[in-house]
């Protein structure tokens, strides 16, 4: 089995954070979870990360100003927006910046995990989800 | 990877620059010929198929409404069905008006170029009267897009670019064209792939409907498909109960809802006789 990856999620709901760790770590990730922005950058910082998952609309700073600090520190990391005001032109702008995937929430875990499993294989690692997620249920 | 769909008043050069981007970028192309498939899929008359795209409903035509909004369906169902394959150059299967909000799909107005009258019919008018037949067609687009679906095919709000073929050669606009769908911006992901695969199960649901049944207007969420229907009180159960079977025979629904609204027009009417 190839390393574990590793992802930061950043969404200033604490029950998004919630509900997806347990969902993302049963696929072979480690997951560090924010709900302020400015923390989650500094960790940014510190750490480079395989992926990135980060809300849009927060108050203190947007994913889209997010999106820009994790690319700068690290062009590799792919970074995976989600947002509950998707809009055309702000997914469009979102691509543009150099997001790997955009996701309209609500969404169900399986779909983050399949983004997830892109990103993994456009890293050159692999998430075989389906036998994962098999392992998990025994 | 991105969807172009291209709408013109000038087929010949919509035509050309279309199947010149095509062959650029090796995407699929998607135009009238695909109407003898939907023909063929859905059972169809090729000929009346032809006319629905081009004529409003009108009994004179021998184009009743609830055929001809049948056979719009057939369209949008069997071209929103083949765009979910991407990498795609769509044009003359009027797409640019059910086909909103996907950002990854690239929609493109042609403007003037004006040869939608042949040469040779040409040769024999004045500058006024080829002015007065285009003017007309473009009405008659017009009143066509409106009763279909409601939206003004010319107004350039429907369309991301719009691009004055009087002003700009055809091999500019291929090179433009073929340059912008290499962007980032247009790029498939999660929230558009979702997007026009609702759009398709919403247009797989009404064209299931539409066979029998008048009056349905279907949107679909996440796979969630809301069918709202006016009829009479009298006749609310059994509308709702035969939606709920038909729409039960497409796959994809993960729930479905009904929304029925009373038809005023029709019960003040009965109640006067």
């Amino acid at each position: 089995m190839s390393n574990p990856l590793e992802i930061l999620l950043l969404d200033d709901e604490a029950i998004v954070g919630k509900r997806l760790k347990p969902a993302i770590e049963k696929i072979n990730c480690n997951v560090e979870v924010f709900q302020d922005p400015q923390l989650a950058v500094e960790r940014i910082n510190e750490k480079e990360f395989d992926i990135v998952v980060t809300d849009i609309y927060m108050d203190d700073m947007d994913g889209m100003q997010v999106l820009d600090i994790v690319l700068k520190k690290s062009s590799r990391t792919k970074v995976i927006m989600i947002t509950g005001y998707a809009m055309i032109s702000l997914a469009r702008d979102a691509m543009e910046k150099g997001a790997f995937d955009f996701i309209a929430k609500p969404f169900k875990p399986d779909e983050l995990r399949v983004v997830i499993a892109k990103a993994a294989k456009a890293l050159g690692s692999s998430v075989d989800l389906n036998t994962l997620l098999k392992k998990q249920e025994r | 990877m991105p969807v172009l769909i291209l709408s013109s008043e000038n087929q010949e050069r919509e035509n050309e620059i279309a199947q010149a981007i095509a062959q650029n970028l090796e995407y699929t192309s998607l135009n009238h010929e695909f109407f003898s498939e939907i023909a063929h899929k859905y059972t169809l008359d090729s000929k009346k198929l032809m006319d629905a795209m081009n004529i409003t409903p009108s009994i004179l035509k021998r184009m009743p409404s609830k055929q001809w909004y049948y056979y719009l369906s057939c369209v949008e169902a069997g071209v929103l069905d083949r765009l979910l394959e991407d990498n795609c150059v769509c044009w003359g299967l009027a797409a640019h008006l059910y086909v909103a909000v996907v950002s990854h799909v690239l929609k493109v107005r042609l403007i003037g170029g004006h040869d939608s009258i042949p040469r040779s019919d040409k040769r024999n008018m004045t500058p006024d009267e080829i002015k007065k037949i285009i003017a007309e067609q473009e009405r008659s687009r017009e009143n066509w897009s409106m009763t279909a679906y409601n939206r003004k095919e010319a107004h350039p709000g429907l369309y991301d670019m719009v691009i004055n073929l009087d002003q700009v050669q055809t091999d500019e606009v291929v090179e433009t064209l073929s340059t912008t769908m290499g962007y980032p911006r247009l790029k498939a992901m999660t929230y558009s792939i979702n997007n026009l695969t609702d759009r398709a199960l919403a247009a797989k649901v009404k064209n299931v409907l539409l066979k029998s049944l008048t009056d349905v207007q279907v949107e679909a969420q996440n796979g969630t498909v809301v069918v709202t229907t006016t009829s009479m009180k009298r006749a609310k159960s059994k509308k709702i109960d035969t939606i709920k079977k038909l729409a039960g025979q497409v796959d994809g629904i993960g729930y479905l809802e009904v929304h029925w609204n009373k038809d005023m027009l029709t019960e003040a009417a009965m109640s006067y006789r």
